[in-house]
């Protein structure tokens, strides 16, 4: 299974006085004990990752939550919810939620290996990678939504105008024009509102999640895609295409989707531009033979 | 590197035992996963970067048996650990070093994680009645090999005794053999090393010829056997720690996690079944070879193959580990077609698979009573279905009871015996021989008199050396031999 072959790691949580092992199992120390719980994997009711924190609530009903500020470093919270979300690959039964994060959770993942061609980078990402996507996506989702107001926006200003004022009628031309003009401010002050929204999508990845400032290592192969921390890549994880479904290309990345969600985002600027054409097309390819 | 090693000494319900803890060190000598189609399991024992053995699972059921298969030799990672095996082996069997200082070399190169060492007797089979080192050439399925055996419980204790050979066949060698007999008769200990793989079977890891020479002579094979303690028991009752994970696990132990010391217990959870091995890319992609130069095949002495046919099998160990016990009330209740008794389950609710069980069980235990108990199921008609399964478990028991209760059935016209006849025949025919056989060894001179017992006036000639309790009852042919020459 993927990751597996990460070291197991503790982590001490100085306020609430209680260790976790973190491998094969899930150990927790009570506080001054020596005789941990210990618990497979597959007792996991839910493992969520939130902006702060980690949840893992067990079928026994305990919970336990690892705020974010407990490890000491971005690797050591890389590896903890890469071993994690590694050994829930295998627990179809838990329920699994992350929330605010650029790379794809590891519980997506296969050890089936790469073979044939692949593509592959090393960089960080950009807020501009990150933004183009998200704001591709609002857009594409939204498009309809914009134009409307604006017609809408347009045709108000339209009646206002007709209704208002005196001279409308011998100066309509005029008029319609300046509606247009209104009609154009509103469609481009909703595209600013979704830019902002990309803008505080991106801030909020930022102070939640630490890959954003991580080394990444993206690959496209013919077995399937990946984009993983530097510090945690073994060189055999994969997330087949079977798990994509579509994908779009933006300015300054592409992103592969399934379900209209965001899996996976490859920055352009990594790539030259001829290998870059031929990545996508590669990806194209793949995700319409799946 | 090395890896820091430390040892406890304890005792469990089958015997003295090191409980070892390994950490860090370079990890040359441990299993890892080499799977590569999605939904199997293929489990690689490597030594450096030359995979050895495969253990492969055609899914993920941890109660299916496994196929089990060579890849490579041992003789091929000289560079990694020279002639540590034989070293260590000898140091312990023939020097008589003491057990935890002739073994601390190998623990140094083993992965990172707990293990458990003792010392026990095996059967160099592949628990199907073939002989071990020929026997995994080609992958095949083998009974006893699943990670958790079905019918016995996961909390019973018993010593992983099948062996999977390390070295090539082509490096069988009758000279050398003949040289381990003659230090075996000279009161010598031989052994070997063997390091668990799955279920009942162990990698040997060196011995094979001594295994063949105890074999030939008819004696107990011991062997110093290496197991990971990396399974875990998990408390399904209800209870406060229902769901819990509360005993580290291997065949021959369960430790619960209150015995083991708070470094052993976070070295364990902290060390990972799939470790990170540097050469992993290597061994996953030797392990997809078959082993090579095993073309050349060797005529292997009928008396060896006569020997190993009459070892414990899979379906013997199976059953001696799941049945915890048979009283005489438990017999006559299963031979007049309960299952039950007192309202409790004897073996099973299977009534075929009750009587198979307790065959085995008996088989492995108590040959008299095996016998009885057979004789019994041959004369009720009701059980014919199981005529055929009894009297194959029969054959290979040199018995004169056995022979009266072939030479009866050959005898018989009832139609019932019509599909054991053929079994009966060649039994009487093999039985003659093999008493003529061992009357003119004995007569020239060769045979020794160890474990010869006179305690009764029946007529048991036994090659069956190794069924546990009863063994002090049983005596060869050639007492028997010997007993009528002297009147």
């Amino acid at each position: 299974m993927a990751f597996d072959s990460l070291p197991g790691m503790k982590i001490t949580i100085s306020q609430n006085p209680q260790s976790f092992i973190i491998g094969d199992y899930f150990a927790v120390f009570g506080s001054g004990s020596d005789i941990p719980e210990v618990y497979e994997w597959s007792s996991v009711k839910s493992y969520t990752e939130a902006g702060d924190s980690f949840t893992i609530t067990l079928l026994n009903g305990n919970i336990y939550k690892l705020t974010k500020n407990c490890f000491t470093d971005s690797t050591q919270l890389i590896l903890f919810r890469s071993i994690v979300e590694g050994q829930l690959s295998r627990c179809p039964n838990t329920i699994k939620k992350v929330y605010r994060r650029i790379v794809p959770p590891k519980y997506n993942y296969r050890d089936i290996g790469i073979s044939g061609n692949v593509f592959s980078a090393t960089g960080t990402y950009s807020e501009r990678d990150i933004n183009s996507g998200s704001l591709a996506k609002v857009y594409s989702r939204f498009a309809w939504l914009i134009w409307l107001s604006a017609l809408v926006a347009t045709g108000l200003a339209l009646l206002f105008s007709l209704t208002t004022f005196d001279d409308a009628k011998e100066n309509l031309l005029f008029y319609i024009c300046l509606s247009v003009f209104y009609g154009i401010g509103v469609a481009i002050i909703t595209y600013l509102i979704c830019c902002m929204r990309a803008r505080y999508r991106y801030a909020n990845y930022v102070r939640s999640d630490v890959s954003t400032t991580e080394n990444i290592v993206f690959i496209v192969a013919r077995d399937g895609f990946a984009a993983i921390e530097e510090c945690v890549y073994s060189g055999k994880d994969i997330i087949p295409w079977s798990k994509a479904e579509s994908y779009f290309e933006t300015k300054y990345s592409v992103v592969i989707t399934l379900k209209d969600k965001s899996i996976c985002r490859i920055p352009r600027k990594l790539f030259d531009k001829k290998v870059w054409d031929e990545m996508v097309i590669f990806i194209a390819n793949n995700l319409v033979h799946d | 590197m090395k890896a820091n090693v430390s040892i406890e000494s304890l005792r469990a319900p089958l015997g003295e035992f090191l409980l070892i803890n390994v950490s860090g060190g370079d990890g040359i000598i441990g299993i890892c996963d080499t799977t590569i189609r999605k939904g199997t399991e293929r489990k690689t024992f490597f030594v450096g970067s030359e995979s050895i053995i495969n253990i492969f699972n055609n899914g993920k059921n941890p109660e299916s048996n496994r196929q089990i298969w060579q890849t490579s030799t041992i003789e091929k990672c000289k560079q990694y650990i020279g002639n540590l095996f034989p070293t260590c082996c000898d140091a312990y069997f023939l020097d008589g070093v003491s057990f935890f200082k002739a073994i601390m070399p190998i623990l140094e190169l083993l992965t990172p994680g707990l293990y458990v060492a003792h010392i026990d007797k095996v059967y160099p089979t592949d628990g199907s009645g073939n002989y071990f080192w020929n026997a995994y050439a080609v992958k095949h399925e083998l009974n006893g090999s699943a990670e958790r055996i079905p019918i016995v419980d996961d909390k019973r204790d018993y010593s992983p005794m099948f062996l999977v050979p390390t070295k090539n066949f082509s490096d069988y060698n009758e000279k050398k053999i003949d040289s381990a007999i003659t230090k075996l008769r000279k009161g010598k200990r031989l052994g070997g090393i063997a390091y668990h793989l799955s279920g009942m079977f162990s990698a040997l890891l060196y011995g094979h010829t001594n295994a063949t020479a105890c074999l030939q002579e008819g004696t107990d094979f011991n062997c110093i056997i290496i197991e990971p303690l990396n399974k875990v028991i998990v408390d399904r009752n209800d209870g406060p720690t229902k769901g819990r994970v509360v005993a580290v696990s291997c065949p021959f132990v369960k430790i619960p996690f209150v015995d083991l010391s708070p470094k052993m217990t976070e070295n364990f959870l902290l060390s990972r079944k799939d470790v990170n091995i540097q050469d992993y890319d290597i061994i996953k992609t030797r392990a997809d070879k078959m082993i090579s130069g095993t073309s050349y095949v060797k005529r292997l002495p009928n008396e060896l193959l006569t020997s190993v046919e009459a070892l414990p099998d899979a379906d013997m160990m199976i059953s001696a580990h799941a049945v915890s016990e048979l009283t005489d009330e438990h017999l006559a209740a299963l031979l007049s077609g309960q299952t039950k008794i007192d309202g409790e389950v004897i073996i099973s609710t299977n009534y075929y698979e009750s009587i198979v069980y307790a065959c085995n069980y008996l088989q492995y235990t108590d040959k008299s009573r095996f016998i009885d108990f057979v004789k019994a199921i041959l004369e009720n008609p009701d059980l014919v279905a199981t005529y055929s399964y009894v009297a194959g478990r029969m054959k290979y028991i040199m018995d004169a009871r056995i022979n009266e209760i072939f030479k009866n059935i050959v005898e018989s016209e009832n139609t019932d015996y019509e599909s054991v006849k053929a079994i009966a025949e060649a039994y009487l025919k093999t039985f003659a021989e093999y008493t003529e056989k061992n009357v003119n060894k004995f007569l020239s001179g060769d045979a020794t008199f160890e474990d010869t017992m006179f305690d009764n006036d029946d007529i048991e000639p036994d090659t069956y050396h190794t069924s546990g309790s009863n063994n002090d009852r049983s005596f060869s042919s050639l007492a028997i031999a010997k007993q009528v020459i002297k009147k």
